[in-house]
């Protein structure tokens, strides 16, 4: 019982800290980046969908990572269920 | 441990869902061709794939989906995924093409779709047959 409320007491803090940093820091947003994106896109990219310019052409970093995340997860799945898995 | 769950298939269910299989594969091709002109993609259309195994696994539960060869299937995408980019984009090749930047993101589309249909779908079998409650 003491253990759980000091437990609960500790979240809560760490909750509140992190909230404060993120309010006392809030992050810059640079606009240049965002309108030559709106701006540019078409003739960059080929696409009509600024979304798809975005995660295939501009920030092709983020969608490679994107699925490997989703392949690591599947890896890891098989590889932990002790039921059929790859063992 | 395998959970039998045929018991509880019912009929209606069944009906039903085999009238929709069609028109949940028609969304998805439609969602993941169109993912460079109107709001979609690879991603958004991969999960609408992925229910049609989901839908196939309340109307008939047999687990004959081969793990591996998904698996293997997905890792071959996921190497396509790595390479078509970076010959394209990293490496400069859109900016000597510019006709090739319509397809190249049609072709991205439809590889991200296989690969997150496959990979939602080996999930979806999986937690299905094995850790069903």
């Amino acid at each position: 019982m003491t253990r759980t409320v000091l437990v609960s007491i500790l979240v809560l803090v760490l909750f509140g800290f992190v909230l404060f940093v993120y309010i006392a820091h809030p992050e810059g947003h640079d606009s240049e980046v965002s309108t030559y994106y709106v701006h540019n896109f078409i003739e960059d990219t080929g696409a009509r969908n600024a979304v798809a310019a975005i995660y295939l052409n501009y920030r092709m970093y983020d969608t490679v990572f994107e699925a490997l995340i989703l392949l690591v997860s599947i890896i890891a799945m098989l590889h932990f269920f002790k039921v059929g898995g790859h063992g | 441990m395998k959970i039998d769950i045929s018991g509880t298939r019912s009929e209606i269910v069944s009906i039903i869902t085999g009238v929709l299989y069609p028109f949940i594969v028609v969304f998805a091709v439609y969602i993941i061709l169109n993912g460079h002109n109107t709001p979609g993609g690879g991603f958004q259309g991969g999960a609408i794939l992925a229910t049609l195994f989901l839908a196939r696994f309340i109307v008939l539960p047999e687990n004959d989906l081969d793990v591996h060869w998904s698996h293997n299937l997905e890792k071959m995408l996921f190497a396509i995924i790595l390479f078509v980019p970076g010959v394209f984009v990293f490496a400069g090749l859109q900016y000597h093409f510019a006709a090739l930047r319509e397809p190249y993101l049609i072709f991205m589309n439809i590889v991200i779709g296989l690969k997150v249909a496959f990979g939602l779908t080996i999930v979806v079998f999986r937690f299905g047959f094995y850790e069903g409650r």
